[in-house]
């Protein structure tokens, strides 16, 4: 299989494997214990703690494990939120228009309880409008959510600007950082965020586990109530093996992330080279600032979801934003944020490589995706409209 | 998330392509909703019978399976005998669709009707 969605989940590392085989075989792994195998869970807790934080250049302390990326943006969002409004009196927060679906429905939900959410537009490469938000920025704004980097079309954004203007203002910051954490260097402190989520999914960690950086000092309300895990803000009992199993990830990542990163910039570089020579092909997102081995494109005139189902036939997986592969029908809110009209955003596709990517798999793709394009192509009435 | 039937029509569609001077052309859905579905038939004119059917497809797997397996129930049939298969009918002889894509990419039948009636009303001009 020629992996290219790394973005979804990329492939969990043999020797993450190894560990969490390890430790699923433990008894009595619960941190709290203060038997013995209690002690070695806490010590295996408190590695991955600090393997995280080194990878983002925070302090052990300032990391909550939680159990999914969607998990530590829910608990940032309303956790700041709620916390920042007891001492402040705005009820103002700020996203872009062109966040993960977990922050946007976090945003919605927070307006059911209240808030009001101002959402900030892109400009066709996703770039944030840096006027609109220095507009919206107000002495009622309490928390601005940015990401560093979008999964679909890869734009990173620059985020000290935003973080510095809300600090500026006494504004709480958050960055979703989960698109990028782990393929480009992510300091807590030269970003100047206040909170950071992150998911070892996207570097070789396991599902089940993920980080919420919350800079020391800045006050956070759980979500849920019960226990005295991750100091009451993370209540429940912590999945050992996962956090391991994404601790050893994360320090995997941070000493191999100059040389992946470069390696993933030169593969996407031959990958856009190749794909450029199908006719009717964009590219989507900023063209400098983005992802490593991040490459999307729209193809005019065919759909995305046939497109992966033909791709996966041949072994090759990636992904689409195209309305038929959302359950909801919906044509990905990013690229119509990004200005695409929805009968061209239908042929989307996302390749994104992983460690294990190598050149092989691109000439695949390069071999196999123009004729599967020309294929459905020569069955789509729009191909032959457009030719006429 | 497709049953095998869906996936054999979706790797091997049937009758794709146009007919010169069709007898009928109807065409349903369109881009900006996810799929469009232009059909061409072509009708004996003594027996009734849609002797060639003809499609072109733009959407996702289901919408492609869709228009093949009706392309494959209408061909033969005479125009009253097509004009009563449904597009329940058409999911089922796929052995189901998700149900998400019932509503969208489920026009086989949609398109195969809006043909026949093109047919039949350019024949009642006559």
């Amino acid at each position: 299989m020629s992996y290219f969605d790394r973005i979804s989940s990329a492939p969990v590392l043999p020797e993450v494997q190894n560990l969490m085989n390890d430790l699923l075989k433990l008894d009595g792994l619960n941190p709290h214990s203060p038997s013995r195998a209690g002690s070695r869970a806490k010590e295996y807790l408190e590695t991955a703690r600090e393997q995280i934080a080194g990878l983002i250049s925070a302090s052990p302390g300032e990391i909550i494990m939680v159990s999914t990326g969607t998990e530590s943006v829910n608990l940032g969002l309303t956790g700041l939120a709620k916390s920042a409004v007891r001492s402040k009196p705005g009820r103002k927060i700020i996203v872009s228009a062109i966040e993960h679906i977990s922050v946007i429905k976090t945003a919605r939900a927070l307006e059911k309880d209240g808030f009001s959410v101002i959402t900030i537009p892109v400009d066709d490469k996703g770039r944030c409008d840096k006027k609109a938000y220095m507009e919206a920025l107000d002495k009622d704004v309490l928390l601005v959510s940015i990401q560093l980097a979008n999964p679909e079309i890869g734009t990173v954004q620059d985020l000290q600007f935003f973080a510095n203007a809300a600090h500026e203002n006494n504004t709480i910051f958050h960055t979703d950082a989960i698109a990028a954490a782990g393929w480009i260097h992510v300091d807590v402190n030269k970003l100047g965020v206040d909170a950071l989520s992150l998911s070892g999914t996207q570097f070789g960690g396991p599902p089940g586990a993920a980080g919420l950086f919350v800079r020391k000092g800045v006050s956070l309300m759980p979500l849920f109530y019960g226990g005295i895990q991750e100091r009451h803000r993370r209540p429940g009992m912590e999945n050992i093996p996962a956090i391991a199993g994404f601790g050893l990830a994360a320090e995997h990542a941070a000493k191999t992330i100059e040389k992946r990163s470069e390696r993933a910039f030169r593969q996407a570089e031959v990958l856009r080279g190749k794909l450029s020579q199908i006719a009717e092909v964009h590219f989507t997102g900023d063209a400098i600032n983005r992802i490593p081995g991040h490459v999307s494109i729209i193809i005019r005139y065919v759909e995305g979801e046939a497109l992966l189902l033909m791709l996966d036939m041949k072994n090759i997986q990636a992904a689409s934003g195209s309305s038929c592969t959302a359950k909801d029908l919906k044509i990905s809110p990013v690229l119509t944020a990004i200005g695409s009209q929805h009968a061209d955003a239908q042929g989307s596709l996302v390749f994104s490589t992983s460690e294990h990517t190598n050149m092989k798999d691109i000439d695949h793709i390069a071999e196999e995706l123009p004729q599967i394009v020309a294929r459905l192509r020569e069955m789509s009435p729009l191909w032959k409209q457009q030719k006429l | 998330m497709y049953s095998e039937k869906v996936m054999e029509h979706f790797s091997n569609p049937q009758n794709v392509g146009e007919l010169e001077n069709p007898d009928g052309v109807g065409e349903v859905g369109n881009p900006t909703c996810g799929d469009m579905m232009v059909f061409h038939i072509r009708v004996n004119q003594d027996t009734q019978v849609i002797e060639d059917i003809r499609y072109k497809t733009f959407g996702c797997g289901a919408a492609i399976a869709v228009s093949s397996m009706v392309s494959e129930m209408a061909k033969g049939k005479t125009v009253q005998e097509a004009l009563s298969i449904t597009n329940e009918m058409v999911a089922d002889h796929l052995d189901g669709l998700p149900p998400q894509k019932m509503h969208c990419s489920n026009l086989g039948a949609d398109a195969l009707h809006a043909a026949i009636n093109n047919y039949l009303s350019k024949k009642n001009q006559k």
